[in-house]
């Protein structure tokens, strides 16, 4: 049985564990547009085995849930930091009451589930006024995307949309983005290369689709109307 | 078989500065500040690798086209 790609151990092997491109220096860049005070209730959706939720509730003081649709990440999440709240939970089915979070966190991993589902799941539960922090794989090159589909699944590189694709839906999820930044260099940083070792993609197929369509790499922060 | 190319191909050949065989080994390709590692024929003491030429018009020159956006 081949092994989920987020549960390979080739991530146990990178600092800190933070499975995706820029790792908390990109969460740290994003949070940084966001006026985070101590005691609110920040929400890691797709939150592996915890590294992010751990150096956030850490540095900024607020309560923190993790979720996870992987047992075994969040069994390790638990391990490491009992002391904080984790859940195995598929992001487009939050088990959280409407506008109970003021923060929600999505990194590199809207691409994974359904995205429409798990943008809505992320705008209902997040409070009014709430930060929506997404940092994912996108499409730089509109016209390339259709290479990307071309991949056999099994990364979320198959399912990168474009910019203004990503804008869209979220806004119509009624949340206003206020910041988009390109941080496509930490892509080079991250090297793909493992992914595809990982994921059992030719990685010769990998970089042209990935060049054809320009792949790249952002953050946003967006907020609740 | 290799993904890229038969190794049976090639069997028999060596490295023209050693004499010795080529053995079929993880190398890693890199352009333009890409790489990833790739089974290839390698000498094993000087460290020749061997480019297919099936490979290098393949899937080698389709990286290098969309990497340079021709």
């Amino acid at each position: 049985m081949q092994i989920p790609l987020y549960e390979h151990p080739f991530w146990q092997s990178i600092p800190e564990q933070v499975m995706r491109p820029g790792g908390l220096t990109v969460t740290e860049q994003a949070l940084a547009c966001c006026d985070i005070q101590a005691g609110m209730r920040v929400l890691d959706v797709g939150c592996g085995a915890g590294a992010t939720l751990r150096h956030v509730t850490a540095k900024y003081g607020v309560a923190g849930v993790g979720v996870d649709v992987s047992a075994e990440l969040v069994a390790r999440a638990r391990q490491t930091s009992p002391q904080l709240s984790w859940m195995r939970s598929r992001s487009e089915t939050l088990s959280f009451a409407n506008e109970s979070m003021d923060v929600v966190l999505s990194e590199c991993t809207l691409s994974i589930f359904e995205m429409d589902k798990a943008l809505s799941e992320c705008a209902r539960v997040l409070k009014r006024g709430g930060y929506f922090v997404v940092s994912d794989l996108y499409a730089r090159n509109e016209n390339g995307v259709e290479a990307l589909r071309q991949l056999p699944r099994g990364t979320c590189i198959g399912a990168a949309i474009s910019q203004k694709q990503i804008l869209a839906k979220i806004e119509q999820c009624g949340l206003r983005v206020e910041v988009w930044q390109d941080v496509s260099e930490k892509l080079k940083e991250f090297s793909i290369c493992t992914l595809t070792t990982a994921a059992q993609v030719d990685p010769f197929d990998l970089h042209i689709a990935a060049a054809k369509a320009k792949l790249g790499y952002y953050f946003l922060v967006a907020r609740k109307n | 078989m290799t993904e890229y190319f038969d190794p049976a191909k090639y069997e028999g050949w060596v490295c023209a500065d050693c004499n010795i065989p080529l053995q079929l080994s993880k190398v890693d390709v890199s352009y333009l500040g890409n790489s990833f590692p790739v089974d290839l024929l390698k000498c094993p003491n000087c460290g020749l690798v061997l480019i297919p030429e099936e490979l290098a018009l393949g899937k080698m020159a389709e990286v290098e086209k969309a990497l340079e956006d021709k």
